[in-house]
């Protein structure tokens, strides 16, 4: 409980902090690329690579998604001390 | 494929799960659990994947398109999320040892019974639909792999219909590893085992399938896409063609997203099953990309099967079993049987653990309470017998249910869409649950009312016009509204047209439901339980820090044999035994079998119940045995502003505490340096006493010599009165410059400021110095700018400075000295320099204390007090002046005064 006051554990908590504030964005910022403006900008009937031009959007951004909550929650370019002891 | 050869396929799988499941057990009894690892959580999480995507999604993106994708793309958005959303329902339940979505809810708003029964409900009678198209899927996946060599049987017989005997076996599989311990937050690890490997089977096998259809069946996605540009509907499938799609695409999102959260078996594998809360940052990408991988090759499949069975009536349910047997694959087919059949069976098991948790905890138990309270019936000592048969029946019951529902119902519908009625009835939750743990004010009146309407709606918009299309009710109802009123009509409520069914009733009913939550919360009190389960939810990060039993709100008298008796009931004694004795160490107590429990046990003792029968039935059961005295909402609110107050002492304790030892830090300096303060002043009496006693020594000897002598002669003896004399002068000398020094240290003197002309008093003192020059043959050179500005100081003070400095340097001088100022950005500068032998660099700072020389004088007899220096370098600094020294290339002395031009006044100290 004292552990919290110190320096270290409140910058633990600020990181936890700025952590679910990125995963908020990333959430907020992907449900807008799937949705109306962006679904129909890329609604047409281009083929790539054998796919139609909306599905190949839809799942490259859905890769990014992941690969971006990947680095975010799970990379160790934004994990903090703590996570790593574990 | 025969009859035979299906059945001994399945019983041979649901043989693997059965020993995963045991195998799991076994590793947990030894405490080495498989399941605490975040690779299995996340793919235990795929139990959101079902038979409905296995088969479903294929038929969906047949009829709608793109569409079906945003069923996949909410659980990706909402994934995200899960470190914020579920990681708190996660912290929550754990601290509250809360079972199900229903016990959630019930806890939140304080216990409340009705509202578990109404969650309960609302809960089995959206998703038996849901289970019986697991079963439906199932049976239809056994009559497509045997229809080539049997006839499919129309006649309907329970015992002659595998399906059956299948949901019997799924039946024993969940009684088993579903109710092993009454204590329903112990983890069912072998279920969740069985579930992950699951997992790993459907989407391998739908994959396969996939590959297959996509470069054995065609020749790659580019060929799939050819061959089906010749489809009707192929343009309509491949770009979305009307606007209001993006809507429905929407509405599909947000309902999934939904979905993903509070489905009960979702809640159940993500929150009461989870190990760790650090396993989410593994599941949050690992799940998201389970589900892209599966739906990869829902495409090729939907729209191959288009081509291949282009004309010919086959579902699009089914185009993942078909294709492979129209292509003479046995293997293949005989695998995505088995792939369909994991999907299916997962989502029955852990669905039906979690509903019939939920209906022994929330409306039986409640039940059996409200009997005993009635009737003198004993049967206490049988709650426990009774909880787990309630809950085995209740799991048989949901299986039976769902079997009659498929065999009379759901024939008539696609996979998906059933699917999404009870996606729609589980967000109902959404309001209470999400609002609830960030809300305090959401109350149980709100919560209560707004799921009931919620559910009203739900039904209205979407059960009603299946009820009516399996010809229950009359068809008026659909096309003239309730009661005949046009705004009632089920599928355009309100007049509300042109959408799908699912969006329209996803909307009317989230609508209702919410505006009712919020608009009641805002103006409705909460009861004293109520305000503290809405602390205890909404700040859980801050509580759950402290010991959860840390703070307790209670009050009344209770006996330890009572509540010892209770949990025995309940949990065994065994575990009993076990848990107290746990709590015994944390709180470092003693337990005597007798004697008072104090308020912290009791509610120990209520959460581990809580963890049995659910909290609100453990709140009844707890207040039959206690004597409870009810706490009024200002002693609620008292006892947690008392912890916060606990908790805000504490931090005001931390930063006192942090305060004194800065303090004490700075005492200690001060400390210190008194004590330096202190040796100095000794050492400077010590060396005044002695410089005075030099001069003093000789003034006796010498007047001794004279008084002893009346005979010298009188030349010789005016030699002796000439050194009395010069003595003495030096020994008043002394005297005043001590004083002096003094004086200036203390800063009892006034600066006596006018303008001064430097240069005028640098050539002043040269004169005065005069004498000495010719004495020792020394050149003085001056180099002084012109026109610089009044000095403003005190001139006899400074006059003091350089006329030190300057008899320093001819002290010292060999042949020349020179003396320089200049006047630059504001300040004096003066140099006074020497060509005699120098001062050794780490003497520079020496050289200014007091008696420097009068210690150093081993060598040659002092000339002068020793303080010059020091008087010096105090002036200047009263001019907020500073003077040292550098050394020269020709090894003389430059002392260097610095003097800045500005407002002095101010800073006289």
């Amino acid at each position: 409980m004292v552990k919290c006051f110190t320096i270290n554990g409140y910058l633990g908590f600020m990181k936890e902090k700025l952590k679910e504030q990125r995963l908020l964005f990333l959430s907020i910022l992907f449900m807008m690329l799937f949705s109306f403006p962006f679904a129909k900008i890329m609604n047409g009937s281009t083929i790539i690579l054998g796919i139609p031009q909306l599905y190949f959007y839809i799942f490259v951004i859905w890769l990014l998604l992941i690969f971006l909550t990947w680095l975010i929650a799970d990379s160790r370019l934004f994990k903090n001390k703590k996570n790593k002891d574990e | 494929m025969s009859n035979v050869t299906v059945i001994l396929w399945s019983v041979f799988y649901l043989i693997v799960l059965f020993g995963i499941g045991y195998y799991a057990e076994y590793r947990s009894s030894k405490h080495k659990s498989i399941i605490n690892n975040p690779y299995i959580y996340a793919l235990s999480l795929a139990v959101y994947c079902t038979a409905w995507t296995f088969f479903g999604s294929v038929g969906r993106a047949t009829t709608t398109g793109v569409e079906y994708l945003y069923i996949y793309l909410g659980p990706a958005i909402m994934a995200p999320l899960f470190w914020i959303l579920l990681r708190k329902i996660i912290r929550i339940s754990k601290t509250q040892r809360i079972t199900s979505i229903a016990d959630f809810i019930s806890t939140r708003y304080g216990k409340n019974i009705s509202l578990g029964v109404v969650v309960t409900l609302l809960s089995v009678i959206g998703i038996i639909p849901y289970i019986a198209i697991q079963l439906k899927a199932i049976s239809s996946s056994i009559e497509i792999v045997t229809s080539t060599t049997h006839v499919i049987q129309h006649s309907f017989n329970v015992f002659s219909d595998n399906t059956f005997y299948i949901a019997i076996g799924l039946s024993a599989f969940v009684i088993l590893f579903g109710t092993r311990s009454v204590d329903a937050t112990e983890k069912h690890e072998g279920m969740v085992a069985a579930v992950a490997f699951e997992s790993i089977i459907k989407i391998i096998a739908f994959t396969v399938a996939g590959v297959f259809v996509t470069y054995f069946l065609f020749n790659g996605f580019g060929e799939v896409l050819k061959r089906s540009a010749e489809l009707p509907s192929y343009q309509q499938l491949f770009v979305v063609q009307d606007n209001k799609m993006y809507i429905q695409m929407f509405a599909m999102m947000m309902l999934s997203m939904l979905a993903v959260l509070f489905l009960p078996r979702q809640f159940q594998i993500s929150v009461v099953e989870n190990m760790q809360e650090q396993h989410l940052n593994k599941a949050m990408w690992l799940f998201p990309l389970y589900l892209l991988i599966i739906n990869l090759f829902v495409v090729p499949i939907a729209f191959g099967g288009s081509v291949i069975f282009n004309g010919q009536n086959i579902n699009a349910d089914t185009y993942v079993l078909a294709l492979p047997i129209k292509a003479h694959q046995p293997w293949l087919v005989t695998m995505v049987y088995i792939g369909g059949f994991s999907a299916a069976s997962s989502m029955i098991i852990v669905e039906t653990i979690a509903l019939s948790t939920m209906i022994s905890n929330h409306i039986v138990m409640p039940l059996l309470l409200f009997l005993s309270s009635f009737s003198k019936l004993n049967f206490e000592k049988f709650f426990r017998l009774i909880v787990i048969s309630s809950r085995r029946i209740s799991i048989v019951v949901i299986i039976l249910m769902a079997y009659l529902y498929d065999r009379t119902v759901a024939e008539k519908y696609s996979l998906v869409s059933i699917g999404l009625v009870s996606f729609t009835a589980v967000a109902q939750f959404a309001p209470a649950v999400i609002l609830g743990i960030y809300w305090k004010q959401a109350n149980k009146n709100a919560a209560l009312i707004a799921i009931l309407i919620g559910f009203a709606v739900w039904f209205f918009t979407l059960v009603v016009p299946y009820i009516v299309g399996a010809g229950f009710l009359d068809e008026s109802i659909l096309k003239d509204g309730l009661f005949g009123i046009a705004f009632l009509k089920p599928l355009e409520l309100f007049g509300m047209s042109g959408f799908d069914t699912i969006t329209h009733g996803f909307f009317w009913s989230l609508f209702f439901n919410s505006i009712f939550f919020i608009g009641i919360s805002l103006f409705s009190n909460r009861n004293s339980e109520e305000i503290y389960q809405a602390e205890m939810f909404v700040d859980i990060f801050k509580h759950s820090t402290q010991s959860a039993e840390g703070s307790v709100v209670w009050k009344g008298t209770a006996f330890i044999p009572d509540i010892t008796s209770l949990l025995y009931n309940f949990i065994g004694k065994q575990r009993t035994d076990h848990l107290l004795a746990g709590y015994a160490r944390r709180h470092k107590v003693n337990f005597t079998q007798s004697g008072k429990a104090d308020p912290m046990l009791v509610s120990f003792a209520e959460r581990v119940l809580a963890g049995a029968i659910g909290s609100a039935s453990a709140r009844i059961m707890v207040k039959n045995v206690v004597k409870e005295e009810e706490l009024s909402i200002d002693e609620v609110l008292k006892i947690l502003r008392e912890s916060q107050v606990v908790k805000e002492t504490n931090k005001e304790l931390r930063r006192k505490s942090l305060e004194l030892s800065k303090a004490t830090e700075e005492l200690r300096i001060a400390n210190q340096q008194l004590k330096q303060i202190d040796e100095m002043k000794d050492e400077f009496l010590y060396t005044v006493t002695h410089e005075l006693r030099t001069p003093l020594t000789s003034i006796r000897a010498l007047s001794e010599i004279v008084h002893d002598n009346p005979d010298i002669p009188d030349p010789e003896k005016n030699i002796y009165l000439a050194s009395i004399i010069k003595e003495t002068e030096r020994l008043s000398h002394l005297i005043t410059q001590v004083l002096n020094l003094e004086r200036y240290e203390s800063g009892r003197t006034q600066l006596n400021l006018s303008g001064i002309e430097l240069g005028a008093l640098l050539y002043e003192i040269e004169d005065s110095a005069r004498q000495l020059l010719k004495e020792k043959k020394l050149q003085i050179h001056f180099n002084i700018q012109a026109l610089m500005p009044l000095l403003e100081g005190d001139i006899d003070l400074l006059t003091q400075v350089f006329y030190n400095l300057t008899s320093n340097a001819i002290k010292h001088a060999k042949k020349n000295i020179q003396v320089e100022a200049t006047y630059h950005d504001n300040v004096y500068r003066i140099s006074i320099k020497d060509d005699g032998e120098g001062i050794p660099t780490e003497l520079h700072e020496l050289v200014f204390d007091k008696f420097f020389q009068a210690k150093n004088q081993t060598l040659k007899k002092p000339e002068g007090s020793g303080l010059g220096l020091a008087i010096c370098k105090r002036i200047v600094e009263m001019h907020q002046g500073k003077i040292w020294i550098e050394n020269q290339m020709n090894g003389g002395a430059n002392f260097i005064v610095e003097i800045p031009h500005s407002n002095m006044t101010n800073k006289i100290e």
